[in-house]
């Protein structure tokens, strides 16, 4: 079930909410429970086995590495709870790619196998990894009621697009969380927010890009594949921060307190701070169960370097099964070991090296988006040949015009508006203004019905030729 | 002060409990009960039919909002009376028909039923002055009151009075399966729900600062959000989208449990939440304020000149030159599959509507399409085909300056438009058939109708693009459809003797004036339609097979021709075989001959 559709605003969540207030404190995780279970199953039930084999896997692995003593004992329960995990990940998500890989090195004849990556995987087998590794190193104490843990894994404000929540952060809430008219209020404000975003901004953008990235890379002009590529950058951003708007919202209806997934990336001066920005649930995640674990910056130089290059080849791998996820992980990490070497993140001046250094970061995560997004290395190259000028064009070709309407245009000037730190505070106008907490209400309101407006004229299905 | 807010929350619960079990009407009674006002879009639309004795139908509609009195001409076509939302008290309402002698009439008096529960009362039913009913008569949905009468003169004056029914209770319980048992039940369930609501509400921690705007803003909040699941459209189609709306399909059904129950669900729910059309209507006009060009998909209407677009007729026009190779290699084989069997093939390719009306395209767009370019690259690339090929762009754009060759409200040519076509196709065809007869219009009684007539159930309509636009019956006629477009019947119409659209979408004709002429096999997409106008008059068979949007045949297997129809070609064992397809779908010929 998604989010930003009629399904879930109008009939899964008034139930969910209504049920969940009126209930008994007590019966809160249970409800919460299943109606996570629900919410998964809705769209594909047979791949809930796999993530109660997850939650199943981890229950047992934490116990027994909690219940052990013995150092060597719990390093290898560890590993195999790791490697259970991994496996299931790998099995969905990665085999078909490596085999393909494998096949075309080797000239072998491995068949592939005919599966659909459930979805959320990616998500919640993190949230796993991260509860047994915490449990492991002793940081928090093991669940040991399963229906606990199994909300913590499940739960369905962020089980399908993050943020991946670390079991150190929610540990407690799970136990014991309030609900509060403020609370309430808040959540219901951030999934409004969230939700425009997503329908309003970024589908509309992704309109853009949609009918640019589907065309050979040679069918449009150079300034309409740099149009392509912004408004896949800021679709992309849109996107996913509005699912982690809505995320946060929903948490807090429900009582939860999920930290932050995004901070203005756009507005970064170069690309290690974009990633301090950026879906900052997975970098932190990285950093704190990869990258310190492999030593991070306390170690040689080279070593360092090293350690980023892992750090975001996983980044990349983990985005998706395809050689330009890699590469997009790989280009960002090449940014971050040469920002590290030169201190180039660390340089301040005047005006001009700012909008240098804007300019810079720009270039960098605009250039990278276009692989992430292209079908393919082969397409990725074309277009950015075309951004470059390096392409001959075809005999015909488009003219940027040809993309953009009016409400794309809108929509464009929104986006860049908002990437920006303006409107920060505007859900936390304190209460003595009454006035103006009293119109942001009724704007969310309006952004609320206009959404839901945009998303039911989707459900619009005409059967334009005559019908049997 | 305790006790007083007890007693707010008691009332705050009982103003809810009224609000609730309003919205909750469908289940303690048959549909919802209209207890306000009824608005006439429910009446039965076609209230009065008059059969002529030529057999001409025309029929007396009652909808919207305005005149007591219509007078309507027997075209053939409907004529609406438009009467006020209806009322508790009479309003006297007047047909006025010119029929021919001997008509028969059917008043047909009913609620449609979509309609919530309501009765209409009649009386005073008089028809050229004579009074045929006197007493009061009642239409409800799914009883409409009927009656036949012929008419002796050439004019028919329908006369009546009409009102909202005064309900009674017997009208609740009798007539609308009132439940009182769980009217009761769910008044007390829902009250105290609310009461718990309510209570818990007071409850919740708040902090010191506590605002009452946030509070109302949670409370308007969850309304709306309980808003589109309270009335569920109980309809079965949809006439705006042309289809049947999905139906609920339960969890648990006789095979076991329904593993696609949450697609099947929101299927379901996305055809009948309450606001649906609402929103499709909000979301059009924002659309039309906002923008000079209102989208929708890959459909586009021009504000400036009422012109609608597929979009993708203009991202077509660029062929992947690499599967240009692929089409060619596979004509080439269909054109060995021919001669092999002994049969001539011909390619008609209609260049696509934005190439012929490229100035009425955005200017963006313009820019690629007018371009002469444009129509030398498809020559160049049809040149390379093995097989006679037409591609009449000048023919269409020099008639296209007589009259539309492109409807302006669909994709799909004209029947002047296919005309040009058909003469430039058969052009082509007499290099091998000299004598072969071309029609001419004297042949055709020629007329015109804004209406669009273009696809395989020849009926006429708003246009395809419209559809896909959300723009409605109403909007079209009062602001799109208002060119005329020309119209051809043969004065010896040849009607299809078989048809079959069960499985394929075939169409045969057999003209027995050329009994000796070729034998045609027509196959292509949506374009043939108004080609078979003039087709069948130039040889003495002609079947057609369609490619597109068959019953059961996915898009990318629709095109393989010999695939599906390799048997039929051999069966029927034709002359000629035309291939007649629009330009956008050559990419789709990919599959041509795979078997």
């Amino acid at each position: 079930m998604l989010f930003s559709s009629m399904t879930f605003i109008y009939v899964f969540l008034p139930l969910v909410c209504t049920i969940y207030l009126l209930a008994r404190k007590d019966l809160h995780n249970y409800i919460l429970l299943i109606a996570s279970m629900i919410f998964y199953a809705w769209g594909e039930p047979n791949y809930l086995a796999i993530m109660l084999l997850t939650i199943l896997v981890n229950y047992v692995g934490a116990n027994y590495i909690s219940r052990s003593k013995n150092a060597v004992h719990r390093k290898a329960l560890l590993g195999l709870t790791i490697i259970a995990d991994l496996s299931f990940l790998f099995y969905f998500k990665y085999f078909n790619f490596v085999m393909e890989n494998v096949n075309a090195v080797f000239q072998a004849d491995i068949k592939f196998i005919n599966v659909i990556m459930p979805i959320g995987i990616s998500f919640y087998t993190f949230q796993a990894l991260s509860y047994v590794i915490d449990v492991y190193r002793g940081e928090v104490k093991v669940q040991r009621d399963i229906y606990k843990l199994a909300l913590y894994i499940c739960l369905f404000p962020q089980l399908i697009a993050g943020p991946i929540v670390k079991y150190h952060d929610v540990d407690e809430q799970i136990n014991n969380r309030t609900v509060t008219f403020e609370k309430v209020a808040y959540g219901i404000k951030r999934f409004i927010m969230g939700l425009s975003k997503k329908v309003l901004i970024a589908n509309t953008l992704g309109a853009v890009a949609d009918k640019i990235f589907s065309q050979q890379a040679d069918a449009f002009d150079t300034l309409t594949s740099w149009v392509g590529a912004v408004a896949y950058s800021l679709q992309l951003y849109y996107d996913f921060s509005g699912y982690s708007d809505m995320a946060i919202g929903l948490g807090a209806i429900f009582g939860f307190k999920f930290l932050e997934n995004f901070n203005y990336p756009y507005i970064s001066k170069s690309i290690t701070e974009f990633w301090r920005r950026w879906h900052i649930s997975l970098s932190t995640w990285f950093k704190e169960y990869l990258y310190i674990p492999l030593g991070g910056n306390r170690v040689s130089k080279i070593r360092h370097y090293f350690n980023l290059f892992v750090v975001f080849l996983a980044t990349g791998f983990w985005h998706g099964a395809a050689w330009n996820f890699i590469f997009w992980g790989l280009w960002h990490g090449m940014f971050i070991i040469f920002e590290k070497m030169s201190g180039w993140h660390k340089k301040e001046g005047g005006i001009l090296l700012s909008v240098i250094q804007h300019i810079y970061t720009i270039f960098a995560f605009v250039v990278g988006w276009v692989m992430f997004r292209a079908d393919s290395m082969a397409y990725a190259w074309q277009y950015l040949k075309n951004m470059f000028g390096l392409l001959k064009e075809h005999e015909l070709t488009y003219k940027f015009g040809y993309y953009v309407d009016n409400t794309e245009i809108l929509a464009l000037i929104f986006a860049v508006i908002l990437a920006m730190p303006i409107c920060r505070n505007i859900l936390a106008v304190p209460y003595k203004y009454k006035t103006f907490r009293g119109i942001i209400n009724i704007w969310l309101i309006g952004l609320f019905l206009l959404s839901s407006c945009f998303i039911a004229s989707s459900t619009y299905n005409p059967f334009i030729y005559f019908r049997f | 002060m305790k006790k007083a807010y007890s007693w707010k929350r008691t009332v705050i619960s009982v103003i809810l409990t009224v609000v609730g079990i309003c919205l909750l009407t469908p289940m303690y009674c048959r549909g919802n009960l209209s207890l306000g006002y009824l608005q006439t879009r429910f009446i039965n639309k076609k209230a009065l039919i008059v059969v002529n004795s030529d057999k001409t139908i025309s029929y007396g509609e009652m909808s919207g909002v305005g005149d007591d009195k219509i007078e309507c001409d027997s075209d053939g076509l409907s004529c609406r009376l438009l009467i006020q939302d209806l009322l508790y008290e009479w309003q006297r309402k007047e047909f006025v028909f010119s029929v021919e002698p001997d008509a028969k009439v059917v008043i047909n008096f009913g609620i449609s039923e979509s309609a919530p529960h309501s009765i209409v009362d009649y009386n005073d039913i008089t028809i050229n002055g004579n009074n045929i009913v006197k007493n009061i008569v009642q239409a409800s949905r799914g009883k409409p009151y009927n009656k036949d009468i012929k008419v002796a003169g050439k004019k028919l004056i329908l006369s009546f009075k009409v009102r909202r029914h005064h309900f009674t209770t017997r009208d609740l319980c009798v007539l609308y399966g009132f439940n009182g048992d769980l009217f009761i039940s769910l008044t007390i369930l829902l009250f105290l729900c609310l009461r718990k609501l309510m209570n818990y509400a007071d409850k919740l921690k708040t902090t010191d600062n506590n605002s009452q705007i946030d509070i109302v803003f949670i409370l308007v909040f969850a309304v709306i959000l309980f808003l589109p699941m309270s009335r569920i459209s109980t309809a079965d189609k949809s006439l705006q989208e042309n289809r049947i709306l999905a139906k609920y399909k339960p969890l648990f059904t006789s095979q076991g449990l329904n593993l696609k129950y949450g697609d099947d669900f929101e299927k379901w729910f996305n055809d009948r939440f309450w606001g649906r059309n609402l929103s499709f209507r909000l979301y059009k006009d924002i659309m039309l304020y906002l923008n000079n060009i209102y989208k929708n998909g890959d459909s586009m209407l021009m504000k400036e000149n009422n012109w609608m677009f597929q979009t993708h007729g203009v991202r077509y026009a660029i062929q992947d030159y690499r599967k240009m190779q692929q089409v060619r290699q596979q004509v080439s084989l269909l054109n060995d599959f021919c001669k092999e069997h002994n049969i001539k093939v011909y390619m008609i390719v209609i260049p696509n509507k934005e190439s012929i009306y490229a100035e009425k395209l955005p200017i963006t767009q313009q820019e690629l399409m007018k371009l002469r370019g444009f129509t030398d690259y498809v020559q160049k690339l049809l040149n390379r085909f093995e097989i006679p090929t037409v591609f009449p762009y000048d023919e269409l754009r020099k008639a296209s300056e007589k009259d539309l060759v492109f409807f302006k409200q669909s994709h799909h040519w004209t029947e002047w438009g296919a005309y040009v076509g058909y003469n430039a196709l058969m052009e082509l065809i007499k290099k091998d058939y000299p004598d072969i007869h071309v029609t001419q219009p004297d042949e055709y009684n020629i007329y015109t109708s804004k209406l669009i007539r273009e696809d395989w159930d020849r009926k006429f309509g708003t246009g395809q693009t419209s559809k896909r636009l959300y723009i409605d019956k109403k909007y079209a006629k009062q602001k799109l459809l208002l060119d005329n477009y020309v119209y051809y019947d043969h004065k010896e119409e040849i009607l299809p003797v078989y048809t079959d659209i069960d499985l394929y979408k075939v169409k045969y004709f057999r003209n027995n004036k050329l009994k000796k002429g070729p034998k045609v096999f027509l196959t292509g997409t949506s374009m043939n339609e108004n080609l078979l106008q003039f087709l069948p008059y130039s040889f003495s068979e002609v079947i057609y097979y369609r490619l597109n949007d068959t019953k059961n045949v996915k898009n990318e297997a629709a095109f393989m021709l010999l695939k599906r129809y390799k048997k039929e070609i051999l069966a029927y064992n034709p002359d000629i075989l035309i291939l007649c397809i629009s330009y956008n779908n050559i990419p789709n010929l990919i599959n041509l001959t795979l078997e």
